[in-house]
């Protein structure tokens, strides 16, 4: 009985959720499909061309059957730019938490810094990194970073003062608190940084990869825009979204299984 | 028994060491330019194995005084000593059960109640004796793998208390414990708190503002008062255990400690 009523409500969720995508594709389809001319190409003509991009056999050409190479790119530029910036800005969070010396000395820099654009950096990241994948990666990394470090601070910061004063007449030392209290209880609050900062990641790889980059998503949208192949920039897009969702639900799976104990995340 | 005259002052830490020996103990707070008295003159000797009950109206320093013995807050003026020392800061021979529970979330009950002796040190064997001792006392056997999240604030209550057992504290302080559980819970905890005070050495120093609650647990009731905070009475409670809320000398003495709390605003 609870399993029927358990299915039922998943496959009402999943319905609920297919709505949206159908209708837009619905949409979209009315809106270009028979045109003698249009500048959106109807989507049928978009998943043929993402089937040629995947798997190759439709167009031939210069571009099929090349989808891998440039996901595995990306995803190489994404995770280790996020990777990077996990391991900067969580010890580094933890530190301005904790220590009112590191957070005097570093928070005022890092506020004046955390406004500029992403997009603002890319510039001065080509002129220091060279035009190429390093900017793409310095780019990410950029992207990852505030995210990551800002809600280290929060966790950090926000533990709450009674746990302290358990844990002190427990007899815990003042260094072992750092351990036994301050990091565990700020790992919920660490755990969102780093799914935000994974997105975030994803969102900037694009632009990371439009100047000089050969391989990657963002560079074969920027490419084909310039040659007017509308379906593979389109098929770019819904590829980013798709390795985007996947992403995110691996890191939320992995944080329902590190913290169960949390009403939040368990 | 209306006109119960003030009880027989009994001979008060008398053969028995005191383990607490507090010496017009007081503390002031700085709040803005101001300096703001929560407690002046404490003086209390409470020997080992007693049960206090501080009780009195909110600003009387009833919790300022318990969390001075704790070592949260800085000794303004006085001496305390815990087993003939200063006390400095806090520390495992004074455990401490909070209203809020303060309960670690990430840490299941037999974790939590294996903290303080796992934090300490002791081999893992022994720290999972403890733990699994312990929860068996204060019966959570069933839910030994369940985090705080999942428990009643009662089966919270009964974790804080194992966790402090666990740890060998001497003295257990108590703010307010029972104070946001409901009345059938609390009086499950105040029977089972008292099996375990009475099967064991501890020295217990409870802080209410419930009469009732004093009377039924305490051996000894210190009643405080606002305004500073002070302490102006302290009476033993000479019914035996258990108790009866309903009986005459327990209303007696309600209506004694009653009169005590009102006069003195």
């Amino acid at each position: 009985m609870a399993a029927a009523l358990g299915r039922g409500l998943v496959s009402r969720q999943a319905l609920l959720a297919l709505a949206a995508p159908v209708l837009g594709l619905l949409a979209w389809h009315l809106a270009t499909t028979g045109r003698a001319y249009s500048l959106i190409p109807p989507p049928w003509d978009v998943a043929v061309q993402w089937w040629d991009l995947a798997f190759g056999g439709v167009w031939d050409d210069l571009y099929s059957a090349t989808l891998l190479d440039h996901v595995l790119a990306s995803l190489g530029r994404v995770y280790g730019g996020f990777l990077l910036a996990a391991l900067v800005a969580v010890p580094l969070g933890l530190l301005i938490g904790r220590v009112a010396v590191v957070r005097d000395l570093l928070d005022p820099s890092l506020q004046i810094l955390r406004p500029i654009p992403v997009t603002a950096w890319l510039p001065l990241a080509m002129i220091v990194f060279g035009i190429g994948p390093r900017s793409a990666f310095f780019l990410v990394f950029l992207g990852a970073f505030y995210p990551i470090l800002l809600n280290t601070i929060f966790g950090v910061r926000s533990v709450e003062a009674r746990l302290f004063e358990a844990a002190a007449m427990l007899g815990v030392s003042r260094q072992a608190t750092f351990w036994k209290v301050v990091l565990p209880a700020s790992l919920p609050s660490i755990f969102t940084g780093l799914r935000l900062g994974l997105g975030f990641a994803w969102v900037v790889i694009v632009v990371g990869e439009m100047t000089g980059v050969q391989t990657g998503l963002g560079a074969i949208i920027m490419e084909a825009r310039q040659l007017s192949r509308t379906e593979i920039v389109i098929s770019g897009m819904i590829t980013i979204g798709l390795l985007g969702f996947v992403s995110d639900r691996l890191i939320q799976a992995l944080g329902r299984r590190l913290l169960r104990w949390s009403p939040q995340h368990g | 028994m209306d006109d119960l005259a003030p009880l027989p002052a009994l001979a008060t830490g008398t053969a028995a060491p005191a383990i607490l020996d507090i010496q017009g103990v007081g503390k002031r707070f700085a709040f803005g330019t101001e300096t703001i008295t929560a407690l002046s003159g404490a003086t209390l000797r409470i020997p080992k194995g007693e049960f206090v009950c501080l009780i009195g109206p909110s600003g009387c320093g009833k919790s300022t005084l318990l969390r001075m013995i704790a070592g949260f807050e800085s000794v303004s003026e006085g001496t305390l000593l815990m087993a003939g020392r200063h006390v400095a800061g806090p520390g495992p021979d004074r455990g401490m059960v909070f209203q809020d529970y303060g309960l670690f979330p990430w840490l299941t009950v037999r974790q939590n109640i294996g903290f303080g002796p796992a934090a300490r040190g002791r081999p893992r064997a022994e720290v999972a004796a403890t733990a699994a001792r312990f929860l068996e006392m204060v019966g959570l056997d069933r839910f030994a793998e369940a985090y705080p999240h999942q428990l009643s604030g009662g089966m919270k209550q009964r974790v804080a208390i194992a966790r402090v057992l666990a740890n060998q504290a001497e003295v257990v302080l108590m703010d307010e414990p029972f104070g946001a559980l409901d009345a059938m819970t609390r009086e499950n905890l105040q029977r089972e708190l008292l099996q375990i005070w009475e099967s064991t050495q501890l020295t217990v120093i409870f802080v209410t503002h419930a009469i009732e609650e004093a009377i039924l647990l305490a051996g000894r009731v210190v009643v405080m008062s606002p305004g500073p905070g002070r302490i102006v009475a302290d009476e033993r409670i000479p019914l035996p255990r258990p108790r009866d809320p309903t009986g005459v000398e327990f209303n007696a003495l309600r209506r004694h400690l009653a009169a005590l709390l009102g006069s003195r605003h």
